[in-house]
């Protein structure tokens, strides 16, 4: 639709596609799909799940061979569908989930792809650990190469895995390659991100990357392709264009006036009577005392940096992690450390890590549906498969999940669809208490507005609800208050007109400007070497 | 239209994919039914196999319940033979104890083994196989001190040896009980709430703990029960054999995690019960014909054709199953997922869960 015009051996081009079609059986994943990416440039691929973007990357990483299209690297022409030659043409990838062996060390991880000397060659640890060392210097990060990459925090181990893309490998690095690498990170770590890539471009490294964020992509693209259902629809500079204009060109239609109030606060409530979850003094590892209550229609937000406290919250309220302090939920005490006693006082908890805490990948929607109540669906102790069938595709429309066939496999859904079987899980529990972690995280927009309008949904049914995001545009779209985290604490408390992604962004970095015992982040930023 | 959905919904029931091992069963009962059937498509071949394999079906359903929840159970084989030894010590030395209570305690003594492999594995967090391997090895031991590393030919009454000869309406008895074994477990496994979570703990572990589902309790009482069944797999050995020797056991080990792999292939492509019948009947008449076709000296064959014929089934399934996988993640839905974050589905489930625990070790 956006044919470039730019001349097709065009040094100027870090990347040019032309053409690419790839079809799986009868699925056209991508039809006639071209891209530019010009050289110095940061351009974001977007567009929801199913739209063909992780194709593209695929393609380009050499997974997938395309049936038709060419490539230019750097103005020569390169074969597509081979691992090999998008590593010598200087392609460079980071997938989603890094790629990075936590129980090993930085080095070890950067020794990994290296790629350089015969196998009868000796390791040196020394040498390996100088090198990795230097080249995380050159990015302006300090990171011990010999810590281990468990002990990372997200953040850290995002600039590793950058870091040993861009420095590893044969050839010279031409186009860094990022599949929503910034998911899990919160905003202020992402930024401290955004400088490296910025460097990387200034010494005049392309980067092409993969997000949901439209903030993000905003803030940092100088450019943007939106693919959907495989084709083109728009490629253009994001110079002049607002989110809600971004969502519409990925939707492919205007936003409807609910979906609209995304980009708005949402309301204080009245609140009256006694509230319904009610935490005092709650310590963890990582919280050091927090106490808030939260009353029957009620959504309160948690915001809050990595390693604020914020992510040990939700897990500790759902009794995932054990806690100290207490908890109690109309007014009864909650035992803590215990799922089956936060479950049995109604809390109803979607943690953070779907595929490892919440979703059982090899079974069918139906079995992940019923598994929270087999009683509902058992008759004389006997499970009944009709009951449960019923029960499924009661939630499969309530949720809109797509396909909604009953005995689909879950690991066959897209991360949307999964998000919302485990919600339809936890709905058809009729929660008290709603504990949701990270929500909406690797969702496309499309799960994600129906994902909101759904807790509104049960918060206006009467139940309490938690929201712990790193989103903050998701808790200012979502909360009638939001608690910001400091230091294990609540810092801040913002209500009303005060809620807007902008002002928590701002709470939660000046939590680390005054946080003197963490390395601040800011401070770790980019070194300039030009 | 409801014709043609019907007709793909038989096909898709009777898909190779689904029960390759019936096909399977059909070829070698085809080829050697041709090339040698008056040995063959006898009685006595039936016979052989239905009694042989009862002990063996037992074992398989016993290393299959800790598998289900996610856990490797190494034991089992040498468990039996535990039962085994006591019961024929015990018959051998106090001739005048009650043959029923010998026997209730030594199954009982293998529960206690399931327990203290389950109490290693819940409570100790030591890696299932490692502990369960190790624990095999305790049982060795104790066994072979019972023993005092000679054979011992239990002194039973003739009623106790009748039973393991005996049929009803034409099939042995231990065959029955292992079939009644198996039903038991089917309808707990299939149809109740137990059964689900059981599989829920084996597939995801801290999704069925926040979930509500006591996977601690779950995960002990599947070693626990995985050892009566064991201890039980002995005494019926006892009814059919009379004797404990030292090579009794841990042999079994190898053809009933086979049977539990290999049935796991089939139906549901997880670890179930009729999988594993099937799978050891198939085995059984393969093993059978191939001894009776050749002229001597057949005895290599048995570990030979169950070692192949898992390698192939297994490489066949999962061939399969990445196929129908690829076909679906072609499906629109899930083209943006990456390839990273696809764990091979169907094939073996819990087995591939437990065998990557046992391979990263428990952290």
């Amino acid at each position: 639709m956006s044919a470039p015009e730019e001349n097709a051996a065009s040094p100027a081009c870090a990347l040019q596609l032309r053409s690419i079609s790839k079809t799986f059986g009868a699925q056209r994943a991508l039809d006639h799909v071209d891209l530019d990416v010009r050289s110095g440039e940061i351009h974001a691929l977007m567009g929801p799940n199913g739209s063909g973007k992780s194709t593209v990357v695929k393609v380009l990483g050499g997974y997938h061979h395309p049936d038709t299209g060419t490539a230019l690297v750097g103005g020569r022409p390169f074969q597509l569908g081979a691992a090999k030659a998008a590593e010598l043409a200087g392609l460079r990838f980071v997938h989603q989930d890094l790629g990075l062996v936590e129980d090993l060390s930085v080095a070890d991880n950067f020794h990994l792809t290296a790629g350089r000397g015969r196998w009868t060659v000796p390791l040196s640890k020394k040498k390996e650990a100088e090198s990795a060392g230097a080249a995380l210097r050159e990015f302006g990060y300090d990171i011990d190469p010999g810590r281990r990459v468990e002990s990372l925090t997200s953040a850290e181990r995002t600039a590793v895995a950058i870091v040993r893309a861009v420095s590893g490998g044969v050839g010279d690095p031409e186009l860094l390659v990022l599949d929503e690498p910034t998911a899990s990170l919160p905003h202020a770590d992402a930024e401290i991100m955004y400088g490296a890539l910025r460097g990387l471009v200034a010494k005049g490294r392309s980067v092409l990357f993969i997000s949901h964020h439209l903030d993000e992509v905003l803030a940092l693209a100088d450019r943007v392709t939106v693919l959907r259902d495989g084709r083109n629809v728009v490629t253009r500079d994001t110079n002049g264009l607002d989110s809600s204009e971004l969502a519409a060109l990925m939707l492919g239609r205007a936003l409807a006036a609910d979906e609209a109030r995304e980009h708005e606060s949402a309301s204080t409530r009245g609140r009256d009577g006694n509230p319904v979850l009610l935490v005092e003094d709650l310590r963890t590892a990582a919280a050091q005392g927090v106490g808030f209550e939260v009353y029957s229609g009620e959504i309160v937000g948690i915001a809050g940096l990595t390693g604020s406290g914020r992510e040990e919250l939700a897990p500790a309220l759902a009794g995932q992690i054990d806690r100290q302090g207490s908890m109690t939920v109309d007014v009864v005490a909650v035992k803590p450390g215990r799922p089956r006693a936060a479950l049995a006082a109604g809390v109803q908890y979607l943690p953070a890590e779907r595929r490892r805490d919440a979703l059982f990948a090899g079974a069918s929607i139906r079995e992940n549906t019923v598994i929270s109540n087999l009683d509902s669906v058992s008759r004389f102790k006997r499970v009944v498969r009709k009951l449960e069938r019923t029960e499924t595709s009661k939630w499969i429309d309530v949720l809109d999940v797509r396909p909604g066939q009953v005995e689909k496999s879950a690991v066959e859904l897209s991360g949307g669809n999964q998000q919302k079987v485990v919600l339809g899980r936890l709905l058809r529990m009729d929660p008290r208490v709603l504990v949701l972690d990270e929500p909406t995280q690797g969702v496309d927009i499309g799960a994600k507005l129906a994902i909101h309008q759904l807790v509104r949904q049960v918060a206006a049914g009467g139940a309490a609800v938690v929201v712990c995001s790193s989103d903050e545009s998701e808790l200012a779209a979502l909360a009638n208050r939001v608690l910001v985290m400091k230091k294990g604490r609540i810092g801040t408390v913002l209500e009303g007109a005060q809620i807007t992604a902008e002002r928590i962004e701002e709470e939660q970095l000046a939590v680390s400007a005054t946080a003197s015992a963490s390395p601040s982040p800011r401070g770790r930023g980019l070194v300039d070497h030009e | 239209m409801s014709d043609g959905t019907a007709l793909r919904r038989t096909a898709s029931l009777l898909s190779v994919r689904r029960i390759s091992v019936i096909y399977l069963l059909g070829v070698i009962v085809l080829i050697f039914g041709i090339t040698i059937p008056d040995l063959f498509l006898s009685s006595v071949t039936a016979q052989v196999v239905a009694s042989s394999q009862a002990v063996v079906i037992l074992i398989a359903l016993a290393a299959m319940l800790p598998l289900i929840a996610g856990e490797f159970d190494i034991t089992v084989g040498t468990n039996m033979a535990l039962s085994l030894a006591i019961v024929c010590q015990q018959s051998q030395a106090h001739p005048e104890r009650s043959l029923f209570a010998v026997c209730v305690v030594a199954v009982l003594v293998s529960g206690l083994v399931g327990l203290v492999n389950g109490f290693l594995v819940v409570k100790l967090r030591l890696n299932s196989f490692i502990a369960t391997l190790a624990m095999s090895q305790v049982l060795a031991a104790i066994a072979l001190k019972i023993s005092d590393n000679e054979q011992i030919r239990g002194t039973f009454p003739p009623g106790f040896s009748d039973f393991g000869q005996a049929k009803l309406a034409g099939i042995p008895v231990p065959l029955l009980c292992s079939v009644v074994v198996g039903l038991v477990l089917w309808y707990v496994l299939d149809w109740t709430k137990l059964g689900r979570q059981l599989f829920a703990t084996g597939m995801n572990r801290e999704a069925a703990r926040l979930s509500g589902v006591r996977t601690d309790g779950l995960i002990i009482s599947s070693f626990v029960t995985s050892g009566l069944i064991s201890g039980a797999a002995g005494i019926v050995y006892a009814t059919q054999v009379g004797t404990f020797s030292n090579s009794v056991g841990a042999p079994l080990l190898f053809p009933a995690f086979a049977a539990v792999f290999l049935g796991a292939t089939q139906f549901n492509h997880r670890p179930n019960v009729w999988g594993t019948f099937l799978a050891i009947i198939t085995l059984a008449l393969g093993v059978q014909g191939l001894q009776l076709s050749l002229t001597s000296g057949g005895f290599w064959i048995t570990p030979l054709f169950n070692g192949l014929a898992l390698i192939f089934a297994v490489i066949f399934s999962a061939r399969q199953a990445s196929q129908s996988e690829k076909a679906s993640s072609d499906g629109k839905a899930s083209i943006d997922e990456p390839p990273a974050v696809a764990p091979p589905d169907g094939a073996l489930l819990s087995e591939t869960a437990a065998s990557r625990r046992a391979t990263t070790g428990t952290s």
